[in-house]
This record gives C-alpha cells, structure tokens and sequence, in this order.
C-alpha cells in the first residue's frame, strides 16, 4: 500500500498557491533590483513593483498560515519556543521560512511606504535596499525548495534538484509579472522585448531543470520517488503537467519570448504569454506536492 | 533508558487487539472518528495486509511510531514541539508549542504521524493514556491487550528487559534501516523463542 502526501499530510492547492505566491514575489524583488541597478525603475514602475511586492508576499503569508491545522497556537507557540529556546532556526527549514517571510514582508510594506512618501524613508528607493531586498527575495523564493527537499518521508523531494527548479520557474513567473506590470505603467517596448527574451532563455533553465528531475525521480531516486514520478508524469496528474506546466506553461511561452525578441513585438500577445507562464508556475508547484508518495514499507 | 517497542510477527495473529486498545485508552473522544490521513482508525497503531507481494505469499505489518533515535519529526519541526525525551528516549510532542504545519508528517519516513480531527495536531505513538501508563512503570495499552505476547514494550539498554532477552534470542529487522533515523521498533521475523515453546509444547501436548 502506498500512502500519497496529499492524503497524509494535505499540502495542496492553497500550499501550492503559497509556494507560487512567494516564489513570484520573491524573484520579483530580484527584477526590482535589476530595473534599479539599471537605472530603469521610474516612479511609477516602482509603485507598481512595491504594491506586487507587498501583495504577493502577504497573500502567501495568509495562505500559510490559514493552511495550519492550528493558526490559533501560532502566536502562542513561537514565543513559547523562543522563551525556551527551542526555535528551530538553525535546524529547521520552516523556522528559517517563518523569518524570511517576516522579513519580506516588512521589507516589502516599507518599500511600499517609501515609494509614496519621501523624507527620512527615501534611501530605501536606492541601489543599496534593492540590493538588499534581492537576497531576501532569492532565499524566500530557494527556501520551501530546501525545505522539500529535506523531507525524508517524502523521497520524490529529496533532490537538490527542487531549489533551483523554485529558483528558475520563480523566474519565470517575475518575468511574467514584470511584463504585466511594464504594460500597465505604459508600454516600453525595448524592455518588455528585453525581459522576454531573458524570459525565455529562464524557461530554457527551467525545463532543464525539469526534465532532470523527472529523470533522476523516475529511474534513480528509489521506489517512492518513481511511483511520484509516474503519477505527475503518466498518472492522473500528467494532464495537468504535459498541457499546464510544460507545453503551456514553459515551452509555448519560451518559444514565444524567442520569436517576439527576433521578429515582432506584441503587447498583447506578450500580456497572453505572461499569464500562462504565471498559471504554469502555480500548477508545477501543485504536481509536484500532489505527486509525491512515502517510501512503501514491506517485509518481503 | 531507551525504551522501544519489539512486535514478533511470529506470533501476531493480526486480530486487531492492540489497535481497538490503542484507539480506547488513547482516544476516547474520538473513537468514532476517522482517521483519514490513513483512511483508518483513530489509533496509532496502523495493520497493513499485503495480499499481493512479488513473492507470493500474503502477509500483513502493524506498525506504529519507531521512536526514532534520530527522528527527521525532531529535526524539521519549526518550534520544537516534537523533541526526544531524554529521561526515556521516547519521542513525544508539546502540545502547546504545535502550529499545526504538519511538516513532522511530511518528514516522518514511516508516515506515522495522523491529523487529529478535533484538535488538529499530528497525533503518534505513544498517546496520552499510554504516556501516562508508561511514566507508572506499566505497558502501554497495545501491549497489555495482546493476546499472545506478539508486543513488546521495554528498556532496550538493560539487558535483564523482556525486549532484550526477546531480541537476543530471535532474528529482528528495523523498517527502512537505510534511511538512518535508527528507529527503536523492532519486528521479529523470525526463531523467536517463545514461538518455540510453544511450537515444544504442542508437539510434546500432540505426541
């Protein structure tokens, strides 16, 4: 008998939409900090990017936190746990999350304020917060893939393969933000072909990546990590991942950002790819929790 | 003290016993509930059958908690809710500390671990009634209920304890020894001495 994660442990779509939520919002805090290295974040941009920020990171915030079988411990068990110094932040990487996010979200709402009010909060507009807020905004987006990975019960995880998958499908779905966000603030369409194209080459990485951990899960990784890797990939969920995640959600957007960078620019065509990109980067991260199996157990 | 569980499929008979004791000592409230992490009873104690193996030949497996000495639950858990006892080496939860992520679920390589229904926390082995028992020096209900002595309950560490001299004296296994959690749940497969005895006894009893 072989006991999926989903029924056991229950992380689906509102973990899934979590995962998707900080991992966007977190690599958008890497664009941000391109645009303002770059000397291309205008004032409008930044609200935008601001508001996406903070949005994003606090929806993934009250997405987690309503996932928890008990919210209503939560605060009483942190300070517990800090009072008698059992917080795990050099052991666990739930505990490592729970900073960052906080640490997000404060960095996020303060970048919000400064971006409408100027005086003593106008340095967090500079090169040296955006800089700051690209390491936090990587560590949110790597962070769950550690901490999937390291999940013994769970061997579909156990690769290091699934940060860097966060990493690149992150990078897509900022991508795509940023191109909705470039479109709303007024078009600009060298920049919107540029994050394309860069878009596109991040798809490359991203179904790379993919495609190895498919392999190593499906031939090399044990009995629980294949029967995982059959089910996201000949199973009940392949509809979802063949059509949702690689053909809509990575190649078809990929081929896309190649073809507009060489011959054509298109606002609404790029606005259409953006949000398939978006889309495939929540339902990747849906197949990968819903797929995953524990080791089965046996005598014989 | 280490203690740990030993359960002899030499002797089991799979009639459910330690499970129905489980669920009643540990669980009152929620006897009629189901456990749907397993699809199961409200108890920590799960029967498993195996009607098709590669082999052949049907078996069943009760497993439970493995009281793991290196416990990946321990490890991921965020505010130290699961912990190691150090007085009894077993692994128990703080209740209060639980926020209810459920990564010690996640984590547990056995999948022992079930979502209580009314309280929300990752219930295991050993349960509140059966803690209490064992902090009196007594067994825990599954093994107090057994009918042929297939459970076990014992200081591993002291070699004079009836899970010791049953160890000694029988072929054991750990389950999933290869991912190094070193779990104290042992299961007999096979020459366990009291099986032997009684195997004596019927053959002297039949002639």
């Amino acid at each position: 008998m072989v006991f999926t994660q989903l029924q056991v442990v229950g992380w689906g779509w509102d973990i899934a939409a979590f995962l998707w939520l900080a991992g966007m919002s977190g690599m958008a805090a890497a664009i941000y900090a391109a645009l303002v290295h770059g000397g291309l974040m205008s004032d409008a941009r930044r609200k935008a990017y601001s508001w996406a920020l903070f949005v994003g990171i606090a929806a993934a915030l009250v997405l987690v936190v309503s996932d928890l079988s008990r919210p209503y411990n939560l605060m009483n068990a942190m300070l517990l746990s800090l009072e008698q110094g059992t917080f795990g932040i050099g052991r666990s990487w739930m505990a490592i999350g729970i900073v960052l996010l906080a640490i997000m979200a404060l960095m996020s709402l303060a970048l919000l304020v400064s971006s409408y009010a100027g005086g003593i909060l106008s340095p967090l507009r500079g090169r040296a917060y955006s800089y700051a807020m690209l390491a936090v905004g990587i560590l949110v987006t790597m962070y769950s893939g550690f901490l999937l990975a390291a999940a013994p019960g769970q061997p579909f995880w156990n690769t290091p393969l699934l940060p860097l998958l966060w990493l690149a499908s992150g990078t897509t779905a900022a991508m795509g933000l940023s191109e909705i966000m470039l479109y709303r603030t007024g078009e600009d369409r060298e920049l919107s072909t540029r994050i394309s194209l860069y878009g596109a080459f991040a798809e490359l990485v991203e179904l790379l990546t993919l495609s190895a951990y498919m392999y190593m899960s499906y031939a090399a990784m044990g009995v629980g990590a294949h029967i995982a890797a059959e089910q996201m990939l000949f199973g009940p969920l392949s509809y979802i991942t063949w059509i949702g995640v690689v053909a809509l959600g990575i190649v078809g957007p990929m081929i896309s950002g190649f073809v507009f960078a060489k011959y054509r620019y298109s606002g609404y065509a790029l606005l259409a790819v953006a949000v398939l990109v978006i889309a495939g980067a929540l339902l990747l991260r849906y197949t990968v929790l819903a797929s995953s199996a524990f080791e089965p157990i046996g005598l014989l | 003290m280490r203690l740990g569980f030993l359960w002899d499929t030499t002797l089991c008979v799979d009639c459910g016993a330690c499970v129905a004791a489980c669920s009643a000592a540990n669980y009152p409230e929620e006897r009629w509930m189901e456990n749907k992490s397993w699809n199961w009873l409200t108890s920590n104690i799960l029967l498993t059958y195996y009607d098709e193996t590669p082999s052949g030949r049907a078996y069943s497996l009760l497993t439970s908690c493995m009281q793991c000495e290196n416990a990946p639950c321990v490890a991921v858990c965020p505010t130290g809710a699961s912990y190691i006892d150090a007085d009894t080496g077993l692994v128990l939860v703080d209740y209060d500390k639980c926020i209810g992520c459920r990564y010690c679920m996640a984590a547990c390589p056995y999948g022992m671990r079930w979502l209580d229904p009314i309280n929300g926390w990752p219930n295991k082995c050993p349960g509140p009634d059966s803690l209490d028992r064992i902090s009196k020096g007594e067994n825990p209900p599954c093994v107090a209920a057994c009918p042929t002595g297939a459970r076990v309950f014992g200081d591993l560490d002291d070699p004079n304890s009836e899970i010791s001299m049953r160890l000694s004296g029988s072929e054991s296994i750990r389950l999933l020894d290869d991912k190094g959690t070193k779990p104290k749940y042992f299961v007999v497969v096979g020459r366990s001495p009291i099986a032997d005895e009684q195997a004596a006894e019927l053959q002297q009893g039949g002639g």
